[in-house]
């Protein structure tokens, strides 16, 4: 299990097994903020995070590299919806996918996570 | 005035200019502290306003309005952009529903097959226009969009 409570806010990631998760179809729980946080700690830990803005000067084959991360957050996916879905299926066998998309079936097996947002830590699980 | 939805998949498309990219609409957006500003960053973010710049999140802190939520700013884009036919495909359902409860103006695309308006034990008195058909309850339109569509 990812350890990333050492920070401040504290990022606990209750997730064990590879696969792509997807967050519930609801607004203000804290993805955003999490895809941000992720993003700032993707020099030091095995995590990374992408959104819409990101997507045009992301290269894919350095964002879906099971060598170098061990989670990545997909913030926004409706709005690039179908795309990298190669891509996200091969790094989900043996790491965690986080996505975001709230109007678009993903043509894959999907589990589910839930966000809490505290105070002090935000809780994915 | 009121709230005119569109339904994908239902309505016709082809004469409405759409903006989808709600995060990039609301940076035109100024926020002047209105009654729907309030209600949205009450009911969505659970916070409160503070200015156009900055806003009280649930936890007390004073955040960047960048840091509103992209439902939130869904809501308050099609509220101050009335003139915009914006697409609801990143709104949570949660904030869908306050949306249609508290905003009486604008244009707003749904997701019809993946989209979901809750109703209220209650029911509130909504300002809709949707497939030709005025809305004046939450619950009536609800269970058009959850039932019917």
């Amino acid at each position: 299990m990812l350890d990333l409570s050492k920070y401040t806010p504290a990022i606990e990631i209750k997730i064990d097994e590879p696969g792509v998760y997807l967050f519930p179809n609801s607004s203000s729980e804290g993805k955003t903020y999490l895809c941000s946080m992720l993003k700032e700690l993707s020099p030091y830990e095995r995590v990374d995070s992408l959104t819409f803005s990101e997507i045009v000067t992301t290269d894919t084959a350095v964002l879906f590299d099971n060598d170098r991360i061990d989670l990545l957050m997909l913030d926004r996916y409706d709005m690039y919806r179908g795309m990298f879905l190669d891509e996200i299926k091969r790094f989900a066998t043996a790491g965690i996918v986080l996505v975001d998309c709230k109007t678009y079936q993903m043509p894959m097996h999907v589990k589910s996570c839930g966000i809490y947002l505290y105070a002090d830590k935000l809780v994915v699980m | 005035m009121s709230l005119n939805v569109y339904l994908s998949g239902v309505d016709s498309l082809d004469n409405l200019s759409i903006e989808r990219d709600v995060e990039y609409l609301f940076k035109m957006v100024t926020l002047d502290g209105c009654e729907y500003d309030k209600k949205i960053l009450s009911v969505v973010e659970k916070g409160l306003y503070l200015d156009n710049l900055y806003f009280i999140d649930r936890f007390g802190s004073k955040l960047s309005r960048k840091y509103i939520s992209t439902g939130s700013k869904a809501a308050l884009v099609l509220y101050h952009m009335p003139d915009v036919v914006v697409w609801g495909g990143e709104v949570g359902c949660d904030a869908l529903t306050e949306i249609v409860k508290f905003c009486s103006r604008g244009a707003l695309l749904m997701e019809a097959s993946h989209s979901c308006i809750f109703g209220e034990v209650d029911d509130m008195a909504v300002d809709v226009m949707c497939q030709g058909k005025h809305y004046t309850s939450l619950n009536e339109f609800a269970e058009y969009i959850m039932e019917d569509v």
